[in-house]
């Protein structure tokens, strides 16, 4: 052939979606920016509520008699106790984070070695109170601790006679790998990379597929393209690449989002994290193949669809149907995945993209996992290719 | 020129097209003409080799239909009425270029056309404009330099002028005059019979899928000894109404 129709259609289609606005927004703009603002309004809240638990928290003590807690409390730092006509109103509003209720008998009790009742009354609602309730609890905790010693002393006893054991944590990092950091930030990575990788083909292709299907039927411009010297096929596969590549740009600017949220706010992702070039690559690699899976699908859907519309109400449950095997394993434990989930499309990849984020490269799930997805890739264009030559599709009234 | 044969369509229920026998010289315009849901789109598309026929071919220069379905497509040129069909983010240069270039045309011919063909169109100002904001009428121009750039020798109109105020569809139609004096092979449906009077040299009047009867005007106004107008609705009314 003299003339490349594939590489013509290609062209023209990207020339035309890349003037569409909506290409720039759906492909560029919402995965590029989505992260850094979530991330920093996440941020913003976080900076607020690290702030008011670095200044004194304002407490309330409820008691009738003098005691050394209201004392020892008084004393301690990051507390303030505060006085109030109406303490349960001003808890209600932030204004006290804590009210401590002693007993009456607390101080006799106290004397008398016996234990003194004490209640803290929180807000459940608000997380200020709730985490000043664990700070006033501490300081609790280290007022017995030392009345304790003092009774001990008494006694004449050593108090590291009472403590027989004494623990300490480590990860453990197998050799020639790095920590991944705490369980959080493992979690966090472990969840949104594979989500990001699921979804973005979808979401940035989305657009394009609907334009070149179903958009070419509604503006009548699909029969007088189909009655040209080109053939079907070159046509189709033009229209193909074209969504693909949306696709693929739609994953590339997701992950740059998440590039420059992190330089904005770097202690919401895990720090130092160093994803290894081969766990790159399978990913890379798992992401591709859902964007080619992926692409033709929703080809296909679009061209069978009659209007934009209906391509659009098609299409939208696919994201929700990629959101499922990223929540479905969001608290799975990647060390025990038995081997037959690696069967189940679409979780496969999920998961598989789960293990080699931390390191674990299990050559069997690599080989079932690629393999079901190279035949999901290959049916899904043979229906693209069924649907564009079926008369009743193309023709549909 | 184009030669029909026992050309069928069933789809699902309908037996839209029901086996026609055609003929068409070179230079020659044929009317087809009939009512709604006649089945004229639905030969067309046949012709065009969008829809493959139930049973039957048709051949175009010498080219079947069905067996060489890519070079038939090289011979021809269509213009289906209703929406124009254009790309709005496009120019109108871009547009007529895409279908040019998908049609096998080199480079400097495809200009040179281009250029003649926005002349004679009086298009010339608008050119490297986008579609999108242009009239009804600039839009219809950019759909015939479109369907024509290639020079097929062989032209398909489904109902052209339907949907057109009068200008454009004088312009559609000075476009029709002007392919059959440059010698091409034209089919034009229509559901108007001042239409097809005005344009073309012989009617095939189609009804429920079949050649109810075909000639040139003159003859058939000799044979019924009455106008064809009358004509028409004689041979599709009446049956209608059962
Ligand atoms: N894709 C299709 N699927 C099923 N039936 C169809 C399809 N296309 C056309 N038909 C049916 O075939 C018959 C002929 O339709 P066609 O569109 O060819 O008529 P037409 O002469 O062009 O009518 P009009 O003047 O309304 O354009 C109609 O009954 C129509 O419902
Ligand atoms: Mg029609």
């Amino acid at each position: 052939m003299k003339y490349n129709h594939t590489m013509i259609v290609f062209k023209k289609e990207l020339k035309d979606i890349f003037r569409d606005k909506r290409t720039w927004i759906a492909s560029v703009l919402i995965p590029v920016l989505i992260f850094p603002l979530m991330f920093f309004l996440m941020g913003l809240g976080k900076a607020n509520l690290d702030k008011t638990m670095q200044s004194d928290i304002p407490i309330y003590i409820e008691s009738t008699q003098e005691n050394q807690l209201t004392e020892y409390l008084s004393r301690s730092s990051g507390l303030i106790v505060v006085d109030s006509a109406s303490p349960y109103e001003a808890l209600e509003k932030g204004e006290i984070k804590v009210i401590i209720q002693i007993d009456e008998d607390f101080q006799a009790k106290l004397e008398e070695e016996k234990p003194g009742g004490i209640k803290l009354i929180f807000d459940e609602i608000s997380n200020e109170s709730s985490m000043a309730m664990s700070v006033v609890d501490r300081a609790i905790a280290s007022f017995g601790e030392e009345i304790l010693k003092d009774r001990l002393e008494a006694l004449g006893i050593n108090p590291e006679v009472l403590q027989p054991t004494s623990v300490s944590y480590e990860a453990y990092v197998p050799e020639g790998q790095e920590s991944k950091g705490d369980g959080v930030s493992v979690m966090l990575l472990t969840f949104l990379l594979p989500f990001l990788l699921m979804l973005y083909p979808v979401v940035g292709g989305m657009p394009a597929a609907i334009d070149l299907g179903a958009g070419e039927k509604e503006r009548m411009s699909l029969e007088p393209l189909l009655s040209t010297g080109a053939n079907r096929m070159s046509i189709l596969l033009g229209k193909y690449l074209t969504i693909l590549l949306a696709s693929i740009i739609g994953v590339i600017t997701s992950l740059s989002g998440i590039l420059i949220a992190t330089r904005f706010n770097t202690d919401m992702l895990p720090k130092g994290v160093k994803i290894s070039p081969v766990s790159m690559l399978i990913m890379i690699g798992i992401s591709l193949t859902m964007a080619l899976m992926l692409s033709g699908i929703m080809l296909s859907i679009s061209i069978f669809a009659k209007s934009s519309k209906e391509a659009g109400t098609y299409l939208s449950p696919i994201t929700f149907l990629l959101m499922i095997p990223t929540y479905l394993t969001m608290f799975m434990d990647v060390r025990t995945i038995p081997n037959k989930l690696f069967f189940v499309p679409l979780l496969n990849a999920v998961l598989l993209m789960k293990e080699v984020l931390v390191d674990i490269i299990n050559p069997v799930h690599i080989a079932i996992t690629f393999s079901f997805t190279a035949v999901l890739v290959v049916l899904a264009l043979l229906f693209t290719k069924y649907i564009f030559n079926k008369e009743s599709a193309i023709f549909r009234s | 020129m184009i030669e029909i044969k026992g050309l069928k369509k069933v789809f699902k229920e309908v037996e839209a097209v029901k086996g026609i026998n055609l003929s068409v010289e070179k230079k020659e315009v044929l009317g087809l003409l009939g009512e709604n849901g006649a089945g004229k789109t639905t030969t067309l598309r046949m012709l065009a080799t969008m829809l493959r026929p139930t049973e039957g071919t048709a051949l175009i220069n010498g080219k079947d239909i069905v067996a060489d379905a890519n070079a038939v497509r090289q011979e021809i040129g269509i213009l289906f009425g209703g929406e124009i069909g254009l790309y709005d983010r496009l120019t109108a240069r871009e547009n007529i270029e895409y279908f040019a270039m998908l049609n096998n045309m080199e480079k400097e011919e495809m200009n040179r056309r281009i250029e003649y063909l926005a002349e004679i169109l009086e298009m010339g100002d608008y050119m490297d404009r986008r579609v999108g904001q242009f009239s009804k009428g600039m839009k219809q121009k950019v759909a015939i330099a479109r369907c024509i750039v290639h020079n097929p020798p062989v032209m398909l109109f489904d109902e052209p002028t339907s949907g057109l105020d009068v200008a454009a569809a004088r312009v559609v139609q000075q476009f029709i005059r002007s392919c059959k004096e440059e010698g091409k092979t034209i089919i034009f449906s229509s559901h108007t019979m001042a239409e097809v009077e005005k344009l073309c040299d012989r009617v095939a009047i189609i009804h429920k899928g079949r050649i109810v009867e075909a000639g040139d005007l003159q003859s058939l106004k000799v044979k019924y000894g009455k106008d064809v107008e009358d004509l028409f609705v004689e041979l599709v009314g009446e049956k209608h109404e059962i």
